[in-house]
């Protein structure tokens, strides 16, 4: 391949590969580029064939681009969309219609405005893998091009004159149009990238990031579709069977600490409301930026801290995830959340067209280290944080609240005033500032009534919306656990009052805001004589009783008596709940399948007792409805995939997963429970091994390229300075241990060294033995690497230089004869011929490098190129 | 030849100069130094953008400030590649010219007006790295019609010639003091330069036209003489007595047997073809451009006179007021009669018109300079006056006269 030939096809190949990365984008129309790219394939070998346009067909065909270009920007309204097309015609036009080869350079810059142009529009690994492609590509083209470019503009390029005296002593290497590609372009192209990628790396990874506005982000389609998902508001019994399927990464979680967890119980939306069919998240919301804290209905701390950076592709839910339970959740800047602090859910108030990084805070709580709270030492009266009950009278010691029940009570007293006493209840609202429940409004906080919460005092529907709602006394006595009778009892009289609202008002209970329950809707008109910490009692109340609610559809009674039966041995709550776990997962078996008919929870429970997450969850949470203790549904992932390479888990759509919180009284709050059986959680993919491990790789790649530059920021950059600081603060350390141990033992003050040196991150013989690897690498690469091929080459040279200088002596008639040694004929010809008095030198070179191997210097090099030089001109003037 | 520095860069004497002054003479040809500034040097550096290179840092700045603007990291990503390739395009450039030794082989006597070849040969005396892209840029002042020379790469220790073609329109020395390589490579985007002090001196003797048209105007036999010297000619010149020691050869011996004596015959040397070319240079007053430009078809004119005649057999001398070329013929006597003719310039500080020996056929070039009074004894020389003369498809013809 010659070099022209190679040049029009790499500049070929970057034209198309710039059209490559918009169409790659996925914003554009992509006929008009398939188009644009055919027809830049038509040039190329138009091109070829040495065929150029007349100049008028160009302007037409620019003028055309520039009028369509006018007319989709004018009367489409999208000015991006426009200057990309018109840059796609601009390409083609200008790569067809140039005829010199300097005018290509236009070429360059337009496919390069088509990567910026597609880097603004999308964030996926694959265009960081068409980025590099086209460094590679670039480096290539231009380097040949600026080659081409200087070789038509210079002299020898024609044919070799005959009448050059001494011409022939010159080893001529004439370079033409027709010369063949050198074989080490490709080759140093690469390594050229390489070095471009390195360089840029670090460069990008230092410049500042001094973000004033978002000025491209906001662009870009949102996805046509909905999300395949089963992470909304309302789920819809049976949603699982289709994602469960579904190969695709929902999310990446990448543990920032060193200990990780086996596994990710990644949680999304608690849904309080189960009508038969579907699951509803019936609380209110709030929008909200920045930091989220959750305020769980805990008291204790539970399970280990962890820090996890999330990556979300797009598409798949606005829902964020923590692991269970999360404490902490960051929104990068520029984006709005709302956050249900009942359902302890955050989702975005938008679906994202891009991915979407957020940093969470979790506590793992893992199933195995549950506990009974009945039997967690401190979980005593005074420690809990009391609901007063339905007498009034019971006290709350004031200074005993631990801190989580406080900032919980402070949130939802937030939330409720907020819902309650802002007319326009759906405009984002500032954050209040924390409310100090510990002191003045102490005794508002107090007259939260202890659990067991009353469902038919609590949660019961009024019958008339402007009735005050009265507490009503629990018929059990002040201890949190009811018999399995009397919550069967309650859970009918509930359900029997509110047939009988629904029937008086002929509407459903809860329309004021669509399906969602709002204190508003909650407690009717707005109760102006109740104070705050009334309102927030209600609310927790209220919400804890829809966690209650039971669909009218379903035959209570019967569910009631198996779950009396399986649990009839279970003195308390969490023996309850766990009796009830234990049974779906040792006598149900795991199916992705529908098989369940009509109704689908007593289908599923007495008689076809085969299903997948949502059954048991459903089922589960139904079932301590009906046994009095409040559950919700809990839609999320659970994910054992770890990836090492990527040191993330990946998180795919088959991961959805179901499972249930049993609520533990007030002291304690939300546990999880997870009925379904282990054969069906964390199903591993039915992928081959070598499938497994390139998927892995490529995630692992996405994950870092997702990480590391499309949301690399200024606390990136910190971290990097403070590891560069602690790097070199270890050398440090590193080397004034290896400077002391190199002193047998004794420091430079004499004392000895201490025994625990080298124990930390760096030790001595370590390093020592680093270097003692480096030098010899250096010394390897010194005798076999490059410079040995080198050497040779300029014994090479030495040896051509007096080869050509022996053809030169003989036109004069010197001819080493047979016999003759180099020196004594080099001291015959300088007898002659006093003027070349260097021939001995060149002699002596010639010796030197080719018997004693010795490098000959440059300066020996010019000398022999002085002395072929003096014996040209004497050429010359004989002839 | 090959570039000597000998002149150590001049003021501060720092070290670092110091040191590059010892690594080029440590180096017979000239080399690179590290960082060579313009002006105080024997060498000049030159740096500049290309349009392209402008066009791509225009985008540069546009795509930083996007980024900068925006906070996509994609852009900084761009913008980052972008700021590599400048990187590694300096770098590569500033290694292409670095280590690169220079030499111009140039012959040392040319003909004005006539192509003639200039070898460049350029040595990569880098460890390691090659020289891509190279051009000799500029040959030499005056230097003309040699385009550009371009080097496509030089391996490590590499000596790669190339020959540059062009012509030299005036006689005269000309001295090429000057060699310049540029580099664009690998990406374009600027231009490094460096001016190599490589001296050649190059004499550039007049061209030479047909004649013939102007010698067929002289009488025939114009320019024989005959002799009245002695020599192995065939005209008997005299008789003498035989000198003891002379060859037995010489003797006439019909002479010697008629007078008794041995007597040795002495005989003319053989007829000589002589001719002066005579062209006074002289001047009592600054030349104008008209009377320089008539001296310069003269000098032509005489040259061309003079290989003519050498070519047909004649003994040629030259008489200037500057100087005189004796009578002479072959190859080597006209190279001489050209390179003194090649410096041969109108000059007032000569007060002495030219004079020469009446007996010699002379050939008097006139080119409208007013006349001097000539001297006795030159009444026999032919006058040309190089006004009446063009020169026309390589020969001298007659100007016609309205």
């Amino acid at each position: 391949m010659t070099v022209v030939v190679a040049h029009e096809l790499s500049l070929f190949l970057v034209c198309m590969w710039g059209a490559g990365c918009v169409l790659m984008s996925g914003q554009f129309n992509q006929v008009v580029i398939a188009t644009c790219i055919l027809l830049l394939l038509v040039v190329y070998r138009l091109r070829k064939r040495s065929y150029h346009p007349p100049r008028l067909v160009a302007n037409i065909a620019a003028v055309t681009a520039f009028a369509a270009a006018g007319f989709v920007a004018f009367v489409l309204n999208t000015l991006l969309d426009a200057t990309i097309y018109l840059f796609l015609f601009l390409q083609v036009i200008k790569y067809f219609t140039s005829a010199t080869t300097r005018e290509l350079r236009w070429c360059y810059l337009i496919s390069l405005f088509h990567v910026i142009g597609a880097s603004v529009l999308t964030t996926g690994m694959a265009f960081g893998v068409m980025f590099v492609i086209y460094v590679l590509l670039t480096l290539v083209s231009l380097r040949l091009f600026v080659l081409r470019v200087e070789a038509e503009r210079c002299a020898n390029t024609g044919t070799i004159p005959a009448d050059m005296p001494g011409k022939k002593f010159f080893p001529f290497s004439r370079w033409d149009l027709s010369t063949r590609l050198p074989g080490g372009l490709l080759l140093s192209s690469l390594v050229l990238t390489v070095a471009v990628t390195i360089l840029s790396g670090a460069t990008f990874g230092v410049i500042p990031r001094l973000a004033t506005q978002n000025l491209f982000q906001s662009y870009g389609q949102r996805p046509d579709s909905d999300p395949v998902s089963a992470f909304s508001e309302n789920v819809e019994f049976g949603a699982f069977e289709k994602i469960q399927l579904d190969n695709a990464v929902a999310m990446y979680v990448q543990p920032k600490d060193k200990q990780r967890p086996s596994y990710v119980r990644m949680r999304g939306v608690a849904l309080d409301s189960f009508d038969g069919r579907t699951w509803r998240r019936t609380g209110g919301q709030r929008v909200a930026s920045g930091t989220h804290m959750f305020r769980p209905f805990s008291t204790q701390p539970r399970g280990e801290l962890y820090n996890y950076h999330i990556i979300q592709p797009p598409g798949i839910t606005n829902f964020l995830f923590g692991d269970t339970f999360p404490t902490e959740l960051t929104v990068p800047m520029g984006f709005q959340y709302r956050f249900d602090p009942l359902a302890g859910a955050v989702w975005l108030t938008e679906m994202m067209p891009k991915e979407f990084q957020y940093p969470v805070t979790s506590r793992a709580e893992k199933l195995h280290q549950r506990q009974d709270p009945e039997t967690i030492a401190g979980l005593s009266t005074s420690t809990m944080l009391m609901l007063r009950d339905g007498s009034g009278d019971v006290p709350v010691e004031v200074a005993a609240i631990p801190d989580g029940a406080r900032a919980f009570v402070s949130s939802v007293l937030r939330h409720a005033r907020h819902e309650l006493f802002t007319e326009n209840s759906g405009e984002p609202m500032e954050e209040d500032e924390p409310m100090d429940i510990s002191s003045t409004e102490m005794d508002d906080a107090s007259t939260i009534p202890q659990e067991p919460p009353d469902p038919a005092s609590l949660g019961v529907p009024h019958t008339t919306n402007d009735e005050p709602m009265q507490d009503m006394v629990s018929p059990s006595e002040s201890d949190s656990v009811a018999t399995a009778s009397e919550r069967i009892h309650w859970q009918t009289m509930r359900l029997d009052l509110h047939r009988r609202r629904s029937s008086q008002s002929g509407a459903a209970p809860s329309d004021d805001n669509n399906d969602y329950i709002t204190p508003r809707t909650f407690f009717g008109p707005r109760p102006e004589r109740m104070n705050r910490t009334e309102i927030g009692r209600r609310l927790v109340i209220g919400y804890i009783n829809r966690c209650l609610q039971l669909p009218e559809t379903l035959d209570a009674e019967r569910i009631g008596k198996l779950a009396a039966a399986w649990t009839e041995d279970a003195p308390t709550t969490f023996a309850k709940a766990m009796a009830v776990e234990r049974r779906f997962q040792n006598e149900f078996g795991y199916s992705l399948e529908q098989r369940a008919r009509g109704n689908f929870i007593e289908d599923f429970l007495f008689r076809t007792r085969e299903g997948h997450c949502e059954y048991f969850a459903t089922s589960m949470a139904v079932m301590m409805r009906v046994l009095g203790i409040p559950a919700r549904v809990v839609n999320g992932y659970y994910s054992a995939e770890w990836n090492q390479m990527g040191g993330s888990f990946i998180v795919r759509q088959r991961d959805a997963h179901s499972w249930v919180e049993v609520y533990m009284g007030h002291s304690y709050g939300w546990m999880t429970f997870d009925p379904t059986p282990p054969a069906g959680i964390g199903r591993p993919g039915t992928r081959n091994a070598l499938v497994i491990a390139l998927g892995r790789f490529v995630d692992a790649m996405r994950v870092n390229w997702y990480r590391y530059v499309i949301d690399y920021n200024v606390s990136d950059q910190r971290e990097m300075l403070k590891f560069l600081f602690r790097v070199r603060h270890n050398i440090n350390q590193a080397l004034s241990r290896v400077n002391l141990s190199l002193i047998s033992g004794q420091s430079k003050t004499g004392k000895a060294v201490p025994a625990d040196l080298g124990s930390e991150n760096v030790n001595g013989p370590a390093i020592a033995g680093g270097a003692l690897a480096v030098i010899l690498l250096a010394y390897l690469v010194w005798r076999l690497g490059p410079g040995a091929a080198l050497r040779s080459r300029r014994k090479s040279i030495a040896v051509r230089y007096y080869a050509d200088i022996l053809q030169m002596l003989e036109k004069f008639g010197y001819k080493l004869a047979p016999g003759q040694t180099p020196r004594e004929f080099a001291r015959h010809v300088q007898q002659a011929e006093p003027d070349w008095n260097a021939l001995e030198a060149v002699t002596e070179n010639y010796y030197n490098t080719r018997y004693n191997g010795t490098d000959i210097s440059a300066a020996d090099l010019a000398a022999a190129a002085r002395l072929r030089s003096a014996m040209l001109k004497k050429a010359g003037r004989n002839k | 030849m090959q570039a000597n520095p000998t002149k150590r860069p001049g003021g501060g004497a720092g070290v670092r100069r110091a040191f590059f002054q010892r690594k080029q003479e440590r180096r017979a040809g000239w080399r690179l130094p590290f960082r060579a500034r313009k002006g105080r040097g024997r060498t000049g550096y030159s740096f500049s953008f290309t349009p392209e290179g402008l066009a791509m840092l225009a985008v540069v700045f546009l795509v930083g400030f996007a980024a900068w603007h925006s906070g996509t990291n994609l852009l900084y990503l761009i913008f980052s590649t972008l700021i590599a390739f400048y990187l590694i395009n300096g770098f590569i450039l500033w290694n292409n010219l670095r280590g690169v030794i220079v030499r111009r082989e140039a012959p040392h006597t040319v003909q004005a007006g006539a192509p003639f070849h200039i070898g460049i040969t350029l040595t990569n005396s880098k460890a390691f790295f090659p020289s891509t892209g190279l051009v000799v840029s500029s040959i030499g002042k005056g230097f003309t019609g040699g385009r550009p020379l371009f080097f496509d790469r030089l391996s490590a220790g590499e000596t790669v010639a190339l020959e540059a073609s062009g012509q030299f329109a005036n006689r005269g020395i000309h001295t090429l003091e000057t060699l310049a390589v540029v580099s664009r490579y690998p990406f374009g985007f600027e231009q490094r330069g460096v001016v190599f002090p490589v001296r050649n001196e190059l004499l550039v003797v007049p061209p030479t036209y047909n004649v013939r048209a102007l010698v067929s105007d002289m009488p025939a036999g114009y320019g024989d003489q005959e002799s009245s010297d002695k020599g192995a000619g065939t005209d008997l010149y005299g008789l003498r007595e035989y000198v003891p020691g002379e060859h037995a050869r010489h003797v006439h011996w019909k002479s010697s047997a008629k007078s008794g004596k041995l007597m040795i015959a002495e005989y003319h040397r053989d007829e000589r073809r002589q001719i002066l070319v005579v062209l006074d240079n002289s001047l009592q007053f600054q030349p104008t451009p008209l009377l320089s430009d008539t001296f310069e078809k003269a000098v032509i004119l005489a040259a061309s006179l003079a290989r003519h005649f050498i070519e047909e057999g004649y003994e040629v001398g030259v008489s200037t007021a500057s100087g005189t070329v004796g009578h002479g013929n072959g190859r080597a006597h006209l190279d001489t009669i050209l390179r003194a003719l090649a410096t041969l310039q109108l000059t007032s500080e000569i007060i002495e018109p030219v004079s020469w020996d009446p007996r010699i056929p002379a050939i008097e070039l006139v080119y409208g300079k007013p006349p001097r009074e000539k001297k006795p004894g030159s009444n026999g020389t032919e006058t040309m006056d190089a006004r009446n003369w063009q020169i026309t498809d390589g020969r001298f013809t007659k100007v016609a006269t309205p």
